[in-house]
This record gives C-alpha cells, sequence and structure tokens, in this order.
C-alpha cells in the first residue's frame, strides 16, 4: 500500500514537473525563425592599410594601392578609403575596432616591411573585424625590385582566403600594340605593369595565342605580305614557321596538352579548319566545307572545338568533335556571334554578339543557354578568360584605337588599361605558372 | 660582278630543282633576271598609268563578295595578263573594313580575293600563278563613321610578284 | 511583430553576398542572440552550412555587417527577439 502510494505521489511530482518543464520549454523553443533569399550585395569592404617600413618607420603605399587595384578589378571586393583615417595600424594591436566598424569594414590587411641591402621581407595580416581574428598570416621575401610581384602575391593570398578561388594576380597579360606604324607583341603582369616586348614587326601582327605550359606563343604575322603562323619561344627567343602554305595561314589555337594546333588555312578557297603538329607537321583537315569556317578553340578537355562560320548566312558559334564530324550550331541570339573563347572550367563560352549595330561581349552558359551581356560595346573585341575563369579580359576600339579592359564575369566591375596611350588589340591571358 | 655570277649559278640550281610553284615554300628566289623579267612579264604595262592594268582595286558592296560590272574589264585585263604571261605571278589580297573580329575579317577579305580569283578562271587564268589572300581588316582606316567611309576598305587589290 | 521580422529580413539581406554561393540552391541555418540595442551578442553560431566554407563566412559576414539589427524597443516583444533563427537560401530569386 505505502509503496503504491509513494508511487503515486512520485508520478504525480514527475507529471508536475513535466508540465511545468513543458511550459517552460515550449517558451524556450519558441526561437522566431526568419527567411532571408537571395542576396543585395557584390562585394567584400576590405580595408587595404598602407605597409610600414620599419627602419624609417614611415608608410608607404605603393604595396597597399596595388594589392587594393587587384582586389577591386576581381570585382570581389570594395576597398574602402583609408586614405582619410587618422590611425593607420600595422600591427595587431594597433587596430581600432570601432574605427574599422565605422567605416564598415568586413575584413583588414596591414603590414610591415623589413628593408636591407635591397632586400625586402614584408610580414602581413588579414584580419576579420567582426570577430576580431587573424584569417592569414603571409611572409615575403625578394628583391625590392620585385615589390609588385610582392604586392600581387598578397593579393593572390587575401583573395583565396576568401573566395576558395585562385588568384590571377601573378599572372601575365599578352596583347599587340600598334605604334608609329610599326607592331610590336608584348607581354605584361596582369594589371598591365611591367610591359616586354618579344615580337616587333613592321608590319601587322594579330592571334597570338600563349601555349598552356606558358612558355611559347603561336601567332599569325604579315610581314611577308600575307597571314603566316609562328611559334615563339619567351624562354630562348626563337622562332618557327608552323604553316606557311599557299594562301592564309592564321587564327592558331592550342590543343590543351600542348601536342596540336587548331589553324586556319584557304590554299585558294575559303578559309577551313586545320589540325597541325607544333613542328607543322601532320596537317590534316578536321572538316571540309565551301564556307567560311575559322576562329577554332579547343574545349579544356581536348574533346570539342568551338569555331566560327558562316555556314548559316551570317557568321555564328559551332562545336564539333576534335576528331571531326557534323558540327553543331551553339549560338542562336543576335545578328551575328564571333570570336569565341571558352572558361577553364569548360562551362561557359564567351564571344562577341552583334545586335542593334553593337558588337559586345557575351557569355553563354554552356549548361542552361543563358546568354549574358557583360559588356555594351559598341566596339569590343577579342573576350578572353582569366586562368581562374572570373574575368574576362578584352579590347574595344574608342575614335579609332584600341584599349584593353577586364570585366568580371557578372559584369559588375569594369576597368580599363592605359597602356601608354598606344593602340592595343588582341589580348590574351597567360596560363597560371607552377 | 663576282657575287652576281655565285647568284646567278645559285639561282639556275634552284630553277633546276623546283620545276612547279611550290606549295609550301613562300621565299621567292632573287637574281639578276630583272631585265629579262621586263621583256618576259611586260612590266613596263602593268606600270602604264594609261593601261588598265595599272589600275588595281576591286570594291565590293557591303556583306557581298560578287564583283560588280563595273570592274568586268578590269578584272578581264588582269586575267588575260596572267593567261599571256605563263611566268606572272598575281597575288589578290582581300580587305575588309574594322568592324567585327580580326580573324573573321581575314576570312571575309579572303572570301572577297577568291571571288575575284574565280572570275578570272573562267577567262582562263590558272590557279598555279594567283595565289588569294587576306588582310582582312589590318589596312582599314580605323576613324570611318559612315558607308562612305567603309566602302573604300571592302577591296581586293592586285599585285604582282615581279614588279 | 511581423514588421520586425521583415525589417530584420530586409537589411541582412541586403549584406549578404551570395556571389561566394556557387550557383546551385544552398541552405544555411544560424542562431544569434542579441542585445537591446540590436547588437549581437557573441559570434552568430551555424546550426547548417552550405557545404561551401566562404559562402558559410560571407553569410556570417552579413550577420554580423547587419548590426544594429532592428529590434521593437518594448521589452516584452523584444523577448521573442533576443534570440532568433536565421534561414539563408541564397540563391533563390526574391
Amino acid at each position: 500500500m505505502r509503496k503504491y502510494n509513494l508511487h503515486m505521489s512520485q508520478i504525480f511530482k514527475a507529471f508536475i514537473s513535466l508540465v511545468l518543464f513543458s511550459f517552460i520549454s515550449f517558451n524556450a523553443f519558441a526561437i522566431e525563425t526568419i527567411e532571408i533569399s537571395g542576396g543585395g550585395t557584390k562585394q567584400i569592404n576590405i580595408a587595404v592599410m598602407p605597409y610600414k617600413e620599419i627602419a624609417l618607420d614611415k608608410t608607404n603605399s605603393r604595396m597597399h594601392q596595388i594589392i587594393a587595384a587587384d582586389l577591386y578589378r576581381s570585382g570581389f571586393f570594395k576597398p574602402l578609403d583609408v586614405d582619410g583615417l587618422m590611425n593607420k595600424p600595422s600591427i595587431l594591436s594597433e587596430i581600432n575596432y570601432s574605427e574599422m566598424n565605422a567605416i564598415e569594414a568586413q575584413v583588414m590587411t596591414l603590414g610591415q616591411v623589413e628593408i636591407n641591402n635591397n632586400r625586402m621581407k614584408v610580414n602581413w595580416f588579414l584580419v576579420d573585424i567582426n570577430k576580431k581574428t587573424i584569417l592569414t598570416t603571409m611572409e615575403f621575401s625578394g628583391p625590392v625590385a620585385q615589390y609588385r610581384a610582392i604586392a600581387h602575391k598578397i593579393s593572390d593570398t587575401i583573395y583565396e582566403k576568401l573566395t576558395g578561388i585562385p588568384g590571377v594576380f601573378s599572372t601575365k597579360i599578352s596583347y599587340i600594340s600598334k605604334n608609329k606604324g610599326r607592331y610590336s607583341l608584348n607581354v605584361a603582369d596582369a594589371d598591365g605593369f611591367n610591359v616586354q616586348s618579344v615580337v616587333g614587326s613592321p608590319q601587322p601582327l594579330i592571334s597570338a595565342r600563349w601555349s598552356p605550359d606558358g612558355t611559347k606563343f603561336a601567332y599569325v604575322s604579315f610581314e611577308k605580305k600575307k597571314p603566316i603562323i609562328y611559334i615563339q619561344s619567351l624562354v630562348t627567343g626563337q622562332r618557327t614557321v608552323v604553316a606557311n602554305f599557299k594562301g592564309n595561314n592564321s587564327s592558331p589555337s592550342w590543343s590543351p596538352d600542348g601536342r596540336r594546333l587548331a589553324i586556319v588555312l584557304t590554299y585558294n578557297a575559303n578559309s577551313q579548319i586545320y589540325l597541325i603538329d607544333p613542328d607543322g607537321s601532320n596537317l590534316k583537315p578536321l572538316i571540309q566545307s565551301a564556307h567560311i569556317d575559322t576562329e577554332p578553340v579547343w574545349s579544356p578537355d581536348g574533346k570539342f572545338i568551338y569555331f566560327t562560320s558562316d555556314r548559316g548566312g551570317r557568321p555564328q558559334i559551332y562545336k564539333v568533335s576534335s576528331s571531326g564530324g557534323e558540327p553543331q550550331r551553339v549560338s542562336f541570339e543576335g545578328n551575328q556571334n564571333l570570336n569565341p573563347n571558352i572558361s577553364p572550367d569548360g562551362k561557359m563560352l564567351a564571344y562577341v554578339m552583334q545586335d542593334e549595330g553593337r558588337f559586345r561581349v557575351v557569355l553563354h552558359d554552356l549548361q542552361t543557354g543563358q546568354i549574358t551581356k557583360i559588356t555594351d560595346g559598341p566596339f569590343d573585341e577579342a573576350p578572353k578568360f582569366s586562368p581562374n575563369g572570373h574575368v574576362i579580359l578584352y579590347a574595344h576600339k574608342i575614335n579609332g584605337s584600341g584599349e584593353l579592359s577586364t570585366v568580371s564575369i557578372d559584369g559588375v566591375v569594369r576597368q580599363s588599361f592605359n597602356i601608354h596611350a598606344d593602340d592595343i588589340r588582341e589580348p590574351a591571358w597567360g596560363p597560371f605558372v607552377k | 660582278m663576282k657575287k652576281s655570277l655565285l647568284l646567278a649559278s645559285l639561282l639556275s640550281l634552284f630553277l633546276v630543282g623546283c620545276s612547279s610553284t611550290p606549295i609550301n615554300d613562300a621565299s621567292k628566289p632573287t637574281g639578276p633576271s630583272v631585265s629579262n623579267d621586263e621583256k618576259d612579264l611586260d612590266l613596263a604595262s602593268l606600270r602604264d598609268p594609261n593601261n588598265i592594268l595599272s589600275k588595281r582595286s576591286i570594291y565590293f558592296d557591303y556583306d557581298k563578295d560578287v564583283v560588280k560590272a563595273e570592274y568586268k574589264d578590269l578584272v578581264a585585263a588582269h586575267a588575260k595578263y596572267v593567261s599571256i604571261h605563263p611566268k606572272a605571278k598575281m597575288t589578290l589580297t582581300g580587305n575588309t573594313d574594322d568592324r567585327g573580329s580580326r580573324e573573321y575579317n581575314v576570312s571575309l577579305g579572303q572570301r572577297r580575293s577568291v571571288s575575284v580569283k574565280k572570275s578570272m578562271n573562267v577567262l582562263g587564268a590558272q590557279d598555279t600563278q594567283i595565289e588569294t589572300v587576306s588582310f582582312g581588316e589590318e589596312r582599314a582606316d580605323t576613324n570611318c563613321k559612315d558607308d562612305a567611309c567603309y566602302a573604300k576598305d571592302r577591296r581586293v587589290d592586285i599585285s604582282y610578284e615581279k614588279e | 511583430m511581423d514588421k520586425y521580422k521583415v525589417l530584420i529580413q530586409r537589411k541582412i539581406q541586403q549584406n549578404v553576398n551570395k556571389q561566394l554561393c556557387g550557383t546551385s540552391p544552398v541552405e544555411l541555418q544560424f542562431e544569434i542572440d542579441l542585445m537591446p540595442t540590436g547588437e549581437l551578442i557573441g559570434n552568430p553560431k551555424m546550426l547548417k552550412s552550405s557545404g561551401i566554407p566562404v559562402c558559410d563566412e560571407s553569410v556570417e559576414r552579413a550577420i554580423f555587417q547587419s548590426q544594429p539589427l532592428p529590434v521593437p524597443t518594448d521589452t516584452d516583444l523584444f523577448s521573442k527577439f533576443k534570440n532568433l533563427k536565421l534561414n539563408f537560401h541564397p540563391n533563390e530569386k526574391i
């Protein structure tokens, strides 16, 4: 009997506790949930502080300007104006977090430089302003004369840490310039600095293409009063003729493994696509038609070649197996489409679309078919993907003279390079160097 | 004197070795046979401003590669010239205006030079004596604002190897 | 009550940078504790990851960036907001 009573009161207590507990739990677990779809911002706010030179105890803005420009050009970052700040920290203990919050910085980069005997040693930090934590520590050293290369490495590190994407700030670009009737194939840093001439010619140069390993160029020269394809080594400076057949020899495109080139020959007829070895041997037609087939570009897996053809009337983009076969049409919008280039992951094409009288760069998602116009024209040409696929380099004409620009693939950030105000054309983007 | 004898003997070696137009080799032999060429190729007629042969440009309508009627006589004159001078080597160089991509314009210019060549083939000119090439937009006026300006760039130029 | 939810939703949404979240639909969930001023107490707690680390970090930054969150001044009402769950669908069209 007693046992039963005790049991009952225990149960009763348990029941009360349970009820009370549920009551409290019900309130405690009634957390409001808010659904948030989409996003209104496109960039990370970053404060790029000028570095401090330890020995001289002065702040120097050269490297911070290079880093800020790199990050801005990528489209992912909004470097904040730090020039007006009184406090310019170069070590973590100097950071004033409320000042950083006030300018809405989300991350910050700062550091110090030590210069000794023309060598610089750089210590750099990337800091999360909200959590007050160090995201990355960087240490670089090198000759003082290479300060730009060091700044680009810092940009790469910051970019990769925050976006998960490899940075392209240490890569090279090439372009052809025309100055006082002379043509030059030039190589420069990805931000347009450190220009060096690789080839000079009194006749036009076009279609310069980096080999996949970044050591050679294939290009077209008119020095013999007709287009001829050459390959030139960046290492030795030597050049060889790849193709000098009757008629035109142009539009070289390296296969992804660098072992073949797709080229365009004419003999005494219209432009047709061939495959050839870099030493000029093993010539083989890819497809044959009575129409213009030109501007071949290999897919990154080497299985397909995209090209421009007027077989349908106006120039459009087509695709064919790299072992030949029946081409399939790829572009259907606008008036005409030409000059294709493919992203490193093979998922997107960039090409030039002409419509409403303008030539502009468009992106074509090969999986969804969606076309996005990312430039306005009226005379945009030669789009090239960066090696990380997130930026497009292209040329455009203003008042008869050419300029280079980059645009982030979302179309948001566009920047022009004003390289010595030369007439610039035919850009190409060099590969990642291991 | 010695040098030109050496060159002449090298040249004759070269001529013995190659009986037909080499396809792969764009290099042209040089030599002291200028005076022979003057006669054989009647270079004077090519230069004579009163001779239709001194006219070298054929212009095209927008987006067309058809040789217009007004150039019939010019085409015929040059076709006849190469027919009667088997040693003559003609180059037809196509050109375009600067709109569009550079490589596509090389192809477009080529389409025009091929069109002129075909008109000449019909009149008896042989392919072995004609090379069709294109400069695309590379010689175009880059400051054009209207079609009157662009029209000047839509052009095939006739030139000869030895002139 | 709903009015504040909408205000908070809008403010945070404006700061979300979905560039780093790929193109496929992803879902994230964070839990936050708030002071009556609308400031965060501590760091946001991630309950569900998008599977993309840089996306998670980006959304977390958006939450920080949205301080002070527009919370009600009335104490009773505020008690419903001092602990919130935020569900994110950055790649969904609004």
